[in-house]
């Protein structure tokens, strides 16, 4: 299972062989030779990556990977890889900076009517794809309208441009798009590269668009290689960046290679190497010693969207009574458990969004938390009052036993650790948490079947609207993600899409407030993307998906 | 040759009706092993991201012929399979032989290489060290063992650390090159170069005890022409045997060491299939190791002529 942006940090299926003995001895010799150096006066300046200079024109960034996608059209497929690669490779009408704002890019600038239900984009003129075609009016609905084309099977793209009436391209610079009903999180959409604007000579021409992409971004696909990775070369005339990018004009660096390494040791000792300058995934237990390597820097970087959460299923068993999911967020020492997991390199959550989504709600984390007293009370509140020998409640002869159900291919050693010390700390208040593992297809199977009581996920997204994807009861099983089968939260969300500023956050909250408060979920980590890289990578700024933006990259000599 | 033909005609027809019905059989179990297994293939036909409405799901469904009978579904599939079209790859989106042609060439050139390089060793190893150079052999036969129970991914992740992380003579970012292959390859080859040496020695020994050898000496021949001439001919037997069983294993321990160094092919592309349940894909390439093992066994039957002369001139 690898749904868009929704795998676990590792998903290594050979043992982890954490950092074999020269690397360690370099490690080691690498920081003795760093604290001589300070001992003796000199300045680690040239290695401090505050120390940012002026950036320089030139090189190659190799860039290791832990995963690989099987499709680099970003069209039609939800890879998070496949969105790190084509960032470079399309551009899209909007961009996103790192604050949420909105900026130009492929448009110039944009009007939305008052309900959010016609959105006229108009388009900077002078652009062009690297196949020559100009990037007008009709090319950006051409896009639209393959990726609308059920014979395209796009999925995540087309749930990004939502419920379309009609695209119009009234002249070469204007496109208007208008909807059926009101659709607010369209301009977030817009600036993913699963809507990047592709060549529609080449998409036209195209017998398959499974291993090319032909885009206008400041750089060019020279090769993409299934199981290998893809090479990328600048493009000398681009002049079109987004408005949040620090620079203008070409790209800094001359050509980037993306390299699949799937064993973490591997791309820990090419990234210690000096072989590749970016790793991605950097094991927890590793975090450290590539910190304390004066030539690597770690970036943590969180993940908007649903935090890494435990969804109850609230349509049968113990988890349909309110005070038994109550009770069982309360059981959970849900901090302790991700510091014991991940050694204190991500952060516990402490809502269902990540604190960098739009609309997050930061008085939500006061509400709940670790409270075995409150835990205690609910139950007995709730019935669940005989305890067995094992310290396990039961009623009416009925074991207080839920069954966790996930893929155990999709979860890695640390998601592993977290669900034993939860089902440790459960245990304290009387619940049986019994760990389920099943294979890919098992797990699509028995959320369809709704045969479970606690499944887990997480969504990357900066938009709220990602909560209609776990929430509404439309995406109940198997058709979206909605594992807690909740269907209360049907009109919060659906007046969400449509409603602007004050009026969508307030509504945002509520449905926050409800998701914690009813106890459907319980928030466990929030999920980051770290970056390990030499420190002569410069110049990275992050996608609001928590990708690292590579245009303004470069790197130190 | 008249003669010749009608005494081959008749084998030659039971060996390719034996193929057929090896690939028949292989095709159905891998069939229903699909089918029988849970699973969604929809999930896996819309990129992962399973936002698909009722209707989506539908079209998606008939388009993949996923809502016939599953009776009709086993024949059209045999068919298609019999003309060489297994369909697209729900994944990749692309026919299945095309993902494959892509991937076999990195692999067959990373398990030829493995191959070779092992019966190099092995050969040279057996020849050295066969009933002689006591010493040698004792350490040979040592770190036979010690490899041989070695994981492949782990001697890979070691070749990596001294060789390309420590020493830097071979980057892990060479791209497809030659370089590129020396330590998936060395990585591959050592676990069957060590069984195959113990297989070719053991073989070697027996033959030198052999009255011919006897002979063979009392003619004044030197020691390593009679190895080369006359023993290893019998030795090579068994190996040529072992080397097609082999073979088909380097294919499996391709997806080990190709996970390890990175490297694109067929290793890759079967733990994905098997990842996402890509059904199309994952039959394919069921169909493509059947019948690489039994072209595999016809050449080492073959060859078991070529080394043997007594095996041509048995009657029939």
């Amino acid at each position: 299972m690898s749904p868009s942006d929704f795998h676990t940090p590792h998903r290594g299926w050979l043992p982890h062989h954490r950092g074999s003995a020269p690397a360690r001895g370099r490690h080691l010799r690498a920081a003795v030779t760093a604290i001589a150096l300070l001992a003796a006066g000199y300045s680690a300046s040239a290695a401090d990556n505050q120390a940012a200079g002026k950036p320089v024109a030139g090189g190659t960034l190799t860039f290791g990977l832990a995963s690989d996608t099987a499709i680099i059209d970003p069209s039609i497929t939800g890879s998070s890889i496949t969105a790190l690669i084509t960032r470079n490779l399309v551009d899209s009408l909007v961009g996103q900076a790192e604050d949420n704002r909105f900026t130009p890019w492929l448009a110039e600038r944009w009007e939305v009517n008052a309900d959010n239900t016609v959105y006229t984009f108009h388009l900077r003129r002078g652009v062009t794809f690297s196949d020559g075609t100009p990037l007008d009016a009709a090319a950006v609905k051409f896009n639209f309208d393959r990726i609308l084309d059920p014979k395209t099977t796009s999925s995540y793209s087309k749930s990004l441009l939502g419920p379309v009436a009609e695209i119009a391209a009234p002249d070469a610079a204007t496109v208007v798009i208008s909807y059926k009903q009101s659709f607010a999180p369209l301009l977030q959409g817009l600036s993913l590269p699963y809507l990047g604007i592709q060549s529609p000579t080449y998409l036209r021409d195209a017998k398959s668009t499974t291993n090319t992409v032909v885009g206008s971004g400041p750089f060019v696909l020279e090769s993409f290689t299934k199981g290998s990775g893809s090479r990328l070369t600048k493009r000398a005339d681009y002049n079109w960046g987004p408005g949040y990018a620090a620079h203008q004009g070409p790209a800094h660096l001359d050509a980037i290679v993306f390299r699949y390494l799937p064993e973490s040791s591997v791309r820990l000792g090419a990234l210690s190497s000096g072989q590749v300058q970016a790793i991605d995934e950097v094991p927890p237990a590793n975090f450290r010693s590539v910190q304390a390597d004066n030539r690597l820097q770690v970036v943590t970087r969180e993940n908007p969207g649903v935090n890494r959460s435990l969804f109850l299923n609230t349509s049968k068993g113990p988890f349909a009574d309110a005070r038994v999911r109550q009770a069982f967020q309360s059981a959970i020492d849900a901090p302790g458990a991700v510091k014991a997991a991940f050694f204190g390199s991500l952060k516990a959550a402490d809502n269902i969004l990540g604190p960098s989504t739009l609309y997050y709600d930061p008085t939500i984390a006061k509400s709940w938390g670790f409270d075995p007293q409150k835990a205690a009370k609910l139950l007995d509140d709730a019935g669940w009052t005989v305890r067995d020998g094992d310290g396990i409640r039961s009623k009416g002869g009925e074991r207080l036993s839920v069954r966790f159900v996930y893929d155990a291919a999709a979860w890695g050693a640390s998601d592993l650790t977290v669900a034993q010390a939860v089902q440790f700390s459960v245990k304290k208040a009387g619940f049986d948490l019994q760990l389920d593992p099943v294979d890919a297809g098992g797990y699509t199977a028995r959320t369809a079947a709704n045969d479970y009581d606690l499944i887990s996920l997480y969504y990357v997204r900066a938009e709220p609207d990602i909560l209609r994807t776990v929430f509404h009861s439309a995406y109940i099983p198997p058709n979206g993600a909605n594992n807690a089968r909740v269907k209360s939260l049907d009109e919060i969300l659906t007046k969400a899409i449509g409603a602007s500023g004050d009026e969508r956050q307030r509504l945002y909250s509520q449905a926050q407030a409800e998701i914690i408060g009813q106890a459907y979920a319980v928030p466990l980590y929030v999920v980051a993307y770290q970056l390990g890289a030499s420190k002569k990578l410069q110049g990275i700024s992050w996608a609001t998906n928590a990708k690292p933006n590579l245009y303004d990259a470069w790197l130190a000599r | 040759m008249p003669g010749w033909l009608a005494s081959v005609l008749p084998a030659g027809l039971r060996r390719l009706g034996v193929i057929v019905a090896v690939l028949w059989g292989a095709a159905t179990i891998t069939f229903v092993a699909v089918k029988a297994i849970p699973g969604d293939p929809v999930a896996v036909l819309t990129g992962g991201e399973n936002i698909v409405d009722a209707a989506e799901r539908e079209a998606l469904v008939r388009q993949f012929g996923l809502d016939q009978p599953l009776p009709v579904q086993y024949l059209r599939y045999i068919g298609q399979a019999l003309l060489g079209d297994f369909g697209d790859s729900y994944q990749y989106r692309q026919p299945v032989i095309e993902v494959i042609g892509e991937a076999a060439g990195p692999t067959l050139q990373l398990a030829g290489t493995a191959m070779a390089l092992a019966l190099g060793f092995a050969f040279v190893n057996a020849l050295a060290t066969a009933g002689r150079r006591k010493g040698l052999r004792t350490v040979l036969a040592g770190l036979e063992l010690a490899v041989l129970s070695t994981p492949v991914y782990w001697v890979g992740l070691l070749l990596l650390t001294v060789f390309s992380f420590y020493l830097g003579w071979f980057p892990i970012i060479g791209g497809e090159g030659l370089p590129a292959l020396v330590l998936p390859a060395t990585a591959l080859s050592l676990p069957l170069a060590a069984l195959l040496g113990q297989v070719l020695r053991d073989g070697l020994e027996e033959a030198l005890l052999q009255p011919f050898a006897l002979t063979v000496r009392t003619r004044g021949v030197s020691e390593t022409q009679l190895r080369l001439r006359h023993a290893l001919r019998h030795a090579a037997l068994a190996v040529s045997t072992l080397t097609g069983t082999l073979f088909a294993g380097v294919l499996a321990g391709s997806i080990l060491t190709e996970t390890v160094f990175g490297r694109a092919g067929i290793g890759q592309i079967t733990l994905q299939a098997i990842k996402t349940r890509d059904m199309p894909l994952l039959l394919g390439l069921v169909m493509l190791s059947a019948l690489v093992s039994v072209s595999i066994n016809l050449l080492v039957d073959a060859l078991y002529l070529l080394i043997d002369p007594r095996l041509r001139r048995a009657p029939r």
